[in-house]
């Protein structure tokens, strides 16, 4: 135990030591700093900004500046805040309290209800409770949470129920300590219950899928033919299990309690330090920036290390001691090892001198870069697309005696159906403007003279975006006419047909749900193909090796989970952007951020693998001689299938949310070209809510359905392979 | 008389009871009809104040707080956008007009009972010069390219001079908040003067943060709100000798989500909102049932555009700034004056602010009653138009309709967007299909501010770029702006020396109007500076969209100014509460 806690300190130095400097780097290297508010405004002369730019120590080379702030840090000293003026562990030291508070309760919601739920959901399969549980879940996962904040910061406005905002009432400096206390808990309500929604959803699925598997294990019906309890088996036996995925979560988890959120922050008024770390972060105030780095990265430390010791002691197969045991200098690993230090030395080198080569060669490298990158992604999805082949040419048969499965695959089959045709579906381009019809409601279709006509709308009030239908005033639709389905029979070049409405710029929302369709519908697989490969790959191999491999491997994952990722993207597309064009540049960031992704993916891995690799079928298909590749894929695959199948259709969602965060950074798909996610994101505005533009909502439910019918289709797989159902 | 006992007796939040110090003999005394003491006011600013020392604050909000606190010697009056006297209660201007005699109010007291004297205002212009405190405010008052010299004559009069004769001066004298000597004096002289007064020392030592304005610091919750409290000092009254403010809480919540705090104002939880266009209709529903109005503010004092990189010279490696075959395109009036014809800014008003705005013709916004131009030269909306100045510059369409140059090159352009906000998002996008209908190809970045700032102002390594600009005010603080050799002179700017006549010419008479004492004249020279502006508009002016601002009805005492806050007298609101 002392060697195991030994062991992770000392590594943490060098892990500590790269994060900071790649963080200082990464801020160095992305453009603007943090004078770039006042470069913009019109009081403020150039001399200030030398002066200040002096006084910062702008003016010296990285090296000068990044050892300074090490210096500093040695000494304990976490340096000086640009924007609040004041020692940066004093403006930290204001919100830590706050952060720990929703953060914990927050954690410990969603765990409260996460587990009971996903362990009901498995004993009460396919039954009611089972079915409303997964909808509750899709439905948590498919509504931005921002939304859900605002909505919450309406009702509690509405209502009176409960605070909307802040951590404190007016007078909670005159109240008695158990008064105080009481108030602290009421304002904490609200931001803690709209932070577990959205992780309750994702650890109660995957609790569930695990559960599922383990209710049917050996020693489960072995305790249960001793006589034991259907109880005890369930939550003594098997729950300690099947929580294998969440534990490893949990060090994530962990790592996020001081990060706090910008999102319910920033609606709920809660004074918490993500919003204070996201502020540095953008306005690049260095010192704080770099103490906040530092600090998530000994919190992600601390988390993985006690969730290594609580697997350790949930599950009996997974030793400590036996890791600290092969820690000895084997030959052959040695080797390897330094075949991958040699590796990545070369690849620095290769960046440096990438670095300060003419453009031309930079050029060349860019592109060969990219070439690797995509032609790696290439690979994953390819992968990816021939294991789903090879699952559907055995699975087909039983697929059809799963009605629920086999209509989601049909709801799938017409989602990219129609965006593969969406040039001919859709009756307008995505970007087709028509300021007339701002927020046009939908369309009316009568039935007239033995045509399907469209009636027409005139505006009446500008201030509420209201229009009235015109009586009588009717289009005739056309079919099959100059490559559409259907369009409008007319000369009027502003006539629309709006199946499903306008938005805000009288864009037709059914040509851009199509459109945005082939972005949103091929993102989710290109993440997660990418992500559950690679993490199940490294994690695999981690966990089935342990030991050395296991430790070095880990290490690493935590390396790429601690960099701060809006820094790398601002770095990547400022080297980037000007060699490849915008669609280019959206797959390659996609492919990057997929690679970096792939970290959390295989420690979750890694921790179920350390629990396989103990098992006799295991240890049998050892004893046998089988190869390494031979007991990853056909001994450790089907075991882990679960829990893949369930977390990758619940990481979809994920990818196509995320993506539109992406492009007000100029990396993602951008206006005017249409996703879903952008276009849900037009519509979390409360005018939207309040003035009744219910249209403008439906990207989220095109979201939806897709999430649904994607895990629905998963579940129905996930019983079909896994073989100890057949029992 | 029994009545306002109640009133007085019963106030739910009754806060200590008010210390009675005599009113100063230099107190103002305001003639607007008294009021009523009492009640908490609550508004929201969606960012907090990240010091409160106001020589080194950075932020718009934090500067807006400040001067709730601390005052300058001069202020703008909302109503008549003249100089008037605040700390300072007259003033005398030479023959030269080279120099200023100002005598302070007498008998005023800081917050903490300490008397306020020239000594405050000559340590605080001392503070600005000193050198080991870089401000924004040192280079303001360098007028004529030399430091302005102040020097006390007695305890109530200082004598100010500048170098040559600047007509803003008393306007520009009001920009910096005057410091208590007696609580700075020994952090300037120990070197630690610039982490003083730090959000820390609002919540650990309110009462040090001493005030000469209406109000103090009560207490203050980072990232929650700040509580201020009367002045017990403040040197204002109304008529019945009741100092002001009326109201005894004035409590500002900070909420950075723009939704959140217009919702908050909608339900009845805030006494006061800015209100934007798009959201009016909505917040209006609600007015009956939460008791409050919708005022409309007229058009925002900002200004917002498009315009072209058109920066001469080299970069470091010897190259042109930007692409030179589109610097010609650029730099062609008719070319400019083409896309301003293109653009649909009917269409953005309607689409955009729900009909609640107006076009933008002018560098100065018409939001700036006093100094706006009505008259420049207006561009419509008019394709055809545009199409004819197209013409006229020598450019053609193609087959395909892509606009081409006289050398047949294609003309097409990136335009850079940083705020990610919807209504940028909707203008770029309007303004792309616009530009597709004279065949112009325009392709949309979108960028974070500091990537954006240093394309446009360091490497200006882009095409065109969208940027708003806050104004208000004398047009003075717009020097970075106008003139050819400033930091901010977007299209161009740092210039050695104009390199167009018409530059040349904004110069001459921007450079005129500050010497110019008469206003009327003075006014003259700034029209005709607009003038020669929208002649040539080297900014494509889009929308401003009309400001809105809620109040709830119980408060009395608003009188709305022509520009600028609803909330420019908060000393004078008060509470009407029904009668017990």
């Amino acid at each position: 135990m002392t060697g195991f806690f030994a062991r992770r300190l000392l590594s943490a130095i060098p892990l500590l030591l790269g994060i900071s400097l790649l963080a200082f780097l990464l801020m160095y290297l992305s453009p603007g700093d943090s004078l770039s508010e006042a470069r913009a405004s019109r009081d403020i002369s150039q001399e200030f900004i030398q002066q200040l730019e002096q006084e910062r120590g702008l003016d010296k080379p990285w090296y000068v500046q990044y050892t300074r702030w090490l210096k500093k840090t040695a000494t304990g000293d976490f340096g000086y805040s640009w924007t609040y003026k004041t020692p940066v562990s004093q403006l930290l030291g204001q919100r830590v309290v706050a952060t720990l508070c929703l953060s914990v309760c927050a954690l410990t919601l969603a765990w409260v209800l996460a587990i009971p739920l996903g362990v009901l959901s498995a004993i009460k399969k396919d039954k009611l409770f089972d079915r409303l549980a997964a909808l509750f879940a899709y439905s948590a996962i498919s509504i931005p949470s921002f939304f859900l904040a605002l909505l919450g910061v309406f009702f509690a406005a509405k209502t009176g129920w409960l605070p909307t905002g802040g951590r404190t009432a007016l007078d909670h400096d005159f109240l008695p300590p158990a008064a105080q206390a009481w108030d602290y808990l009421k304002h904490l309500a609200l931001p803690v219950l709209i932070l577990a929604i959205g992780s309750v959803a994702g650890m109660m699925r995957v609790m569930r899928a695990n559960f599922l598997d383990d209710m049917q294990a050996q020693y489960a019906i072995t305790a249960r033919a001793k006589g034991l309890s259907y109880g005890r088996v369930m939550f003594v036996h098997v729950l300690r299990n099947a929580i294998n995925p969440l534990i490893t979560s949990l060090g994530f988890a962990l790592s996020g309690l001081l990060s706090g959120s910008v999102l319910v922050e920033n609606v709920l008024n809660y004074p918490g330090l993500g919003q204070l770390i996201y502020d540095a972060i953008v306005r690049k105030d260095q010192d704080v920036v770099l103490a906040a780095v530092m600090m998530g990265c000994v919190m992600l430390l601390i988390g993985n290390m006690l969730a290594d010791l609580l697997l350790a002691m949930s599950d009996p197969r997974i030793r400590l001691e036996k890791s600290s045991a092969s820690l000895r200098w084997d030959k052959k690993r040695f080797l390897s090892l330094g075949k991958i230090a040699a590796a990545l030395l070369l690849v620095c080198g290769a960046g440096l001198g990438v670095y300060h080569a003419t453009p031309g060669v930079q050029k060349i490298a860019l592109y060969a870069l990219g070439a690797v990158v995509v032609g790696a992604g290439a690979l994953c999805v390819g992968v990816l697309l021939w294991m789903i082949f090879k699952l559907f040419a055995r699975l087909w048969r039983p697929l059809l005696k799963k009605p629920l499965g086999f209509a989601s695959l049909g709801v799938l089959l017409i989602l990219y159906l129609l965006a593969l045709f969406a040039d001919q579906v859709a009756p307008y381009p995505a970007q087709l403007p028509n300021l007339e019809k701002f927020y046009h409601p939908p369309t009316a279709l009568v039935w007239q003279e033995g045509k399907l006509c469209v009636q027409q709308y005139a505006l009446t009030d500008a201030v509420t975006a209201s229009y009235e239908k015109m009586p009588g005033q009717t289009i005739p639709l056309k079919w099959f006419s100059d490559g559409k389905l259907f369009s409008l029979d007319t000369q009027d070049t502003q006539a629309r047909v709006y199946l499903l409405g306008a938005d805000g710029t009288g864009r037709d929302l059914f040509s851009r749900l199509l459109y945005g369709a082939r972005i949103s519908l091929s993102i989710g697989l290109v993440g997660i193909s990418i992500t559950f490969l690679m993490g199940f790959l490294v994690g695999g191999l981690a966990g089935y090796f342990g030991g050395l491999t296991d430790f070095f491997a880990m290490r690493g994952v935590e390396f790429i989970m601690a960099i701060p990722s809006l820094y790398l993207l601002l770095g990547l597309r400022s080297a980037l952007a000007p060699h490849f064009d915008s669609g280019q540049m959206f797959l390659l960031i996609i492919l990057i951020l997929s690679f970096i992704g792939w970290a959390g993916t295989a420690r979750v891995i890694r921790g179920m693998a350390l629990s396989l690799r103990q098992r006799p079928y295991v240890l049998a298909a050892q004893a046998c001689g089988a190869s390494t590749a031979r007991i990853l894929v056909k001994h450790f695959l089907p075991n882990l299938a679960s829990y893949l199948l369930v977390a990758a259709t619940l990481s979809i969602p994920g990818y196509i949310l995320g993506e539109a965060a992406l492009s007000f950074l100029g990396l993602g798909i951008q206006e005017p070209s249409a996703s879903w996610g952008l276009m849900l994101k037009d519509a979390q505005q409360l005018k939207i809510f309040m003035l009744g533009f219910w249209w403008m909502f439906l990207p989220g439910l095109a979201i939806f359905l897709t999430v649904i019918s994607f895990n629905l289709l998963g579940d129905a797989l996930r019983d079909i392979i896994d073989p100890k159902m057949k029992l | 008389m029994w009545g306002l006992f109640a009133l007085t007796g019963c106030a739910p939040d009754a806060p200590d009871e008010r210390a009675h110090h005599p009113l100063p003999e230099g107190a103002e005394i305001t003639d607007h009809p008294p009021g009523q003491t009492g009640g908490s006011f609550v508004y929201t600013l969606p960012m907090e104040p990240r010091t409160f020392n106001a020589l080194i604050a950075e932020d718009a909000y934090a500067a807006q707080i400040i001067a709730l606190m601390l005052p300058g010697l001069t202020t703008l009056d909302p109503f008549t956008q003249k100089p008037k006297g605040e700390l300072a209660h007259s003033w005398e201007i030479s023959e030269d007009r080279k120099s200023y005699t100002v005598r302070l109010r007498e008998g005023l007291k800081w917050s903490d009972g300490a008397p306020f004297t020239a000594d405050d205002v000559v340590f605080t212009f001392d503070t600005i010069f000193a050198k080991d405190i870089p401000n924004r405010y040192r280079q303001q008052y360098t007028i004529g390219g030399q430091p302005l010299r102040y020097e006390k004559i007695d305890a109530h009069t200082l004598r100010f001079s500048t170098a040559k004769p600047y007509a803003p001066f008393l306007n520009d004298l009001g920009f910096i908040s005057i410091l208590p000597k007696h609580k700075l004096e020994r952090f300037v002289k120990d070197g630690t003067f610039k982490s003083r007064w730090s959000n820390q020392t609002a919540m650990d030592t309110p009462q040090e943060i001493v005030a000469l304005g209406a109000f103090r610091i009560h207490s203050y919750r980072p990232g929650e709100r700040i509580v201020l409290e009367p002045n017990p000092h403040y040197w204002k009254a109304d008529k019945n000798g009741q100092r002001l403010p009326y109201i005894d809480r004035l409590i500002i919540k900070f909420i950075p989500d723009a939704n959140t705090g217009t919702l908050l104002f909608a339900t009845g939880q805030v006494d006061a909102a800015v209100v934007s266009p798009s959201d009016v209709a909505w917040v209006r529903k609600s007015a009956e049932t939460y008791d409050f109005t919708i005022h409309n503010r007229g058009a925002d004092t900002g200004i917002f555009f498009i315009y072209f990189n058109l920066k001469s010279g080299h970069d470091a490696h010897g190259d042109p700034y930007g692409d030179p075959v589109k610097k010609k395109w650029f730099s062609n009036l008719h070319f400019r004056r083409a896309l301003m014809h293109a653009i649909d800014r009917p269409g953005l008003i309607q689409a955009v602010m729900f009909g609640q705005g107006g076009e933008l013709d002018s560098i100065i916004s018409p939001a700036n009653g006093k100094w706006h131009n009505p008259h420049t030269k207006k561009y419509k909306y008019d394709p055809a138009r545009a199409k004819e100045e197209l013409n006229m510059a020598g450019f053609s369409r193609d087959k395909d309709g892509q606009l081409t140059d006289g050398e047949g090159n294609a003309v097409q352009f990136e335009l850079l967007v940083a705020d990610g906000s919807e209504r940028s998002a909707k203008i770029a996008t309007t303004f792309l299909d616009n530009m597709a209908a004279i065949g112009i190809t325009v392709r949309l970045a979108y960028l974070d501010f500091g990537t954006l700032i240093s394309r446009t102002s360091d490497t200006f390594s882009f095409d065109a770029a969208m940027l708003g600009l806050t104004g208000g005010g004398d047009p003075s603080g717009g020097k970075a702006v106008y003139r050819s050799d400033g930091r901010l002179h977007f299209w161009n700017p740092s210039q050695p020396k104009p390199e167009t006549d018409w530059e040349k010419q904004i110069d001459a008479l921007f450079d005129a109007s500050e010497s110019e004492f008469d206003e009327a004249k003075r006014v003259a020279l700034i029209y005709e500076m607009q003038d020669v502006i929208s002649e040539q508009v080297p900014l494509l002016f889009m929308v401003t969209p009309n400001s809105f601002m809620g109040l709830q009805n119980r408060w009395q005492g608003v009188r709305p100014p022509p520009i600028g806050s609803l909330l420019w007298n908060l000393e004078s609101l008060w509470e009407k509460r029904a009668q017990p």
